[in-house]
């Protein structure tokens, strides 16, 4: 992970979705934007290599997204993916992505939860967990389900940098270290009652 | 004896059908980079700075820098097991050491973990390492003295408790002995000594706790190790966590010594951790806090009020110098921040005056404050003395015709530099160094040859502490020289003298 690249990409996102909003285009130029970066640049081999060159100069990024997008886009978009060219930041734009994404969520008020489970859980127990995670957030909520074996049971809700953990391998290993912990010291303590002759 | 292992089963049993849990709630990180004792982590937005942080492995670390995309973490262990991509979780408290009785007789890492193999350390008192000194009003003057039982420290560069006093020198001058024998001569008095072993080798450190175990003193010692092979951030912590165990003493109104052996390797450990962090370096590549490393440490020692208790915490720091130079970064740091220091000097101790202290510039700023009345008696003068000897020997050796005057005070020079010097692991009680000391300045060691003296003293030593008795305990009651009992001791040296041939 480049923290310089994220924390460009994070200021460059901003402004995207503050102009956006402004001019009332702020899920079209998202969506134009996500396809960009997920569909378009792993098709063009090279893209992204030519985009972080420092070798190709910042005129020719301009005229190549010119040329390219055109027509293609909305204008918005189109401005500032010229306006990140002329500063050479093309290299950033999964970063810029990635921001655009949180700042929209934070402007609509939803908050991205991830939801890990042992096994795939069904639609009902997700709308259930979903409405839950509603209320005691008290925000819209984008949920994110995936599995993770090694959880062996229970579920594991991420918020932001918060985790909620009552999976069952984190049990285990709470139960684990209090034994461990506190049974030992026990043990030690009335270690006559364990040993005989 | 039989393993009962049905009984373990069943307590086991018993614990796992009673065991409940909550929903566990962190905040996590992921780790971006390893080296050297530190990590660099993404994500932990809420973490505070100084706050525990826990890797997968177990292995716990510190908030050190609070950067705006990441936070650099100092690895409180082996950081061989973490790995990129590791998650991180914070752990919402401060870094903290078992503290209490059970701590004491024991060798231990800085985060209170047994080295010494003799079980875990059972107590539930913990301190926080990093805590504020006392305040002003908390505080009261230095007054009571700590013998060290070194003749040369106790009558001219006398410690109080709750002093900071530096011993200071080049390698292989004595530095840790000084320490060892304060600690030594502390058997009996009810102090708690701990010893703070930074970045020393492993071997030295082992010596040092077998002497300790050889003369009874680790009864009443903690020994705290972060050898040179333990990771930076260990070395960096150790003084604080030795102090955190110290203050639990301190503040229960009883009095501890610690002895941090040495703080010119805490301040480079202290450097690598900055550099890897990428904090700006200033001079010698120290960064720029490093004396406020030092100054928060050893303003942890004091002397509390009466209203708190009265406790104390001394403190021997101990730096070592290059070729003498004094005038480095980190010694002229510790000398403005300790109130005095020890000055030990490799041409006296090669010479053989062993403590090799240098007294023009060895000092005590606390001084006659800390002493009984009768050394202040006896050793008033003493170091000026010493100090005009040494420039006289200094002119003698130009082989010049002296005077008689002169002469004499050669004379006497030579015998008490001889008088001072002092056995390794031999402290002395405090009245056995009034009487020698006495019995010098005055001149009833001027008949004696130089190199007899030392056995002169040994006999006059034991002599007043067999045959004259009822002086010696005298003295040690009254603690003062009162005419008196400077008749009755004047009369009893000249009674050893009169049956003591040399």
């Amino acid at each position: 992970m480049d923290l310089t690249k994220q924390q460009l990409g994070k200021i460059y996102a901003k402004a995207l979705m503050a102009t956006a909003e402004q001019a009332g285009v702020a899920e079209v130029v998202l969506e134009e934007l996500s396809g960009l970066v997920h569909q378009v640049l792993p098709k063009v081999e090279h893209l992204e290599d030519v985009f972080d060159s420092p070798r190709i100069p910042p005129a020719a990024k301009v005229a190549l997204i010119e040329r390219s997008l055109k027509g293609r886009v909305s204008d918005l978009l189109l401005d500032f993916l010229r306006v990140t060219a002329e500063h050479d930041r093309l290299g950033c734009l999964e970063a810029i992505e990635a921001g655009a994404h949180q700042h929209f969520n934070e402007l609509r008020g939803r908050v991205v939860v991830e939801v890990h489970t042992a096994t795939e859980i069904d639609s009902t127990i997700q709308s259930k967990v979903e409405s839950a995670l509603k209320s005691a957030l008290e925000t819209e909520v984008d949920l994110e389900a995936m599995v993770k074996e090694d959880l062996i049971g229970g579920m594991v809700v991420r918020v932001g940098d918060t985790v909620y953990d009552a999976s069952v391998a984190h049990r285990l290993k709470e139960l684990k270290r209090d034994m461990v912990m506190e049974s030992g010291a026990k043990v030690r303590k009335t270690i006559d009652q364990f040993v005989s002759g | 004896m039989k393993f009962n292992a049905d009984e373990i089963a069943t307590v086991l049993q018993r614990e796992i059908e009673q065991y409940e849990t909550e929903v566990d709630v962190r905040e996590v990180g992921t780790v971006l980079e390893v080296g050297d004792g530190i990590a660099r982590v993404h994500g932990l937005s809420g973490v505070m700075s100084g706050e525990m942080v826990e890797f997968p492995s177990g292995v716990n670390g510190l908030a050190f820098n609070l950067e705006e995309s990441s936070v650099g973490v100092i690895i409180l262990g082996d950081y061989l097991k973490i790995k990129e991509g590791d998650e991180v979780r914070s752990l919402g408290r401060l870094l903290s050491v078992p503290v209490g009785e059970a701590v004491v007789g024991r060798v231990l890492d800085p985060l209170g973990q047994p080295l010494d193999g003799l079980g875990p350390v059972e107590t539930t008192e913990t301190r926080f390492v990093e805590t504020a000194a006392s305040g002003v009003s908390e505080r009261q003057p230095v007054c009571e003295p700590l013998q060290t039982g070194l003749k040369a420290v106790d009558a001219m560069t006398p410690i109080g408790r709750g002093q900071r006093e530096l011993i200071i020198g080049d390698r292989k001058t004595g530095k840790t002995t000084v320490a060892i024998d304060a600690i030594l001569n502390q058997k009996g008095t009810g102090m708690k000594c701990f010893y703070v072993a930074i970045g020393q080798k492993d071997s030295s450190v082992a010596e040092v706790v077998e002497t300790l175990r050889q003369h009874g003193a680790m009864e009443y010692t903690t020994v705290i190790i972060s050898g040179s092979s333990s990771p930076a951030p260990l070395q960096y912590v150790a003084p604080y966590a030795g102090t955190a165990m110290a203050e639990y003493f301190m503040y229960k109104g009883e009095h501890a010594l610690i002895v941090y052996d040495d703080l010119s390797k805490q301040a480079t450990a202290y450097r690598q951790l900055s550099l890897l962090m990428r904090r700006p370096p200033g001079r010698e590549a120290f960064p720029g806090d490093v004396f406020y490393c030092h100054s928060r440490l050893l303003e942890r020692s004091s002397k509390l009020s009466e209203e708190l208790g009265g406790g104390s915490i001394t403190s021997l720091p101990i730096i070592e110098t290059l070729e003498g130079e004094v005038s480095a970064y980190i010694p002229t740091n510790v000398i403005s921040i300790t109130d005095g220091q020890i000055y030990l000097q490799p041409d006296l101790f090669f010479a053989g005056v062993r403590p090799a202290m240098n007294a023009g510039i060895s000092v005590s700023r606390v001084g006659g404050a800390a002493q009984i009345k009768a050394m202040k008696k006896v050793s008033g003068g003493l170091r000026l003395t010493l100090a005009a000897f040494r420039e006289l020997e200094a002119f003698a050796q130009l082989g010049t015709d002296l005077d008689a005057m002169t002469q004499q005070k050669l004379d006497r020079g030579y015998r008490m530099v001889e008088l001072l010097k002092q056995k390794q692991n031999a402290p002395m009680h405090v009245t056995d160094q009034v009487l020698s000391i006495y019995a010098g300045t005055n001149g009833f060691l001027d008949d004696v040859p130089v190199d007899k003296v030392r056995e002169w003293e040994e006999a006059f030593v034991s002599f007043m502490n067999t045959t004259k008795k009822d002086v010696w305990e005298k003295l040690t009651e009254e603690k003062a020289l009162s005419d008196e009992i400077e008749k009755e001791v004047v009369a009893a040296i000249e009674q050893f003298k009169s049956g003591y041939s040399v």
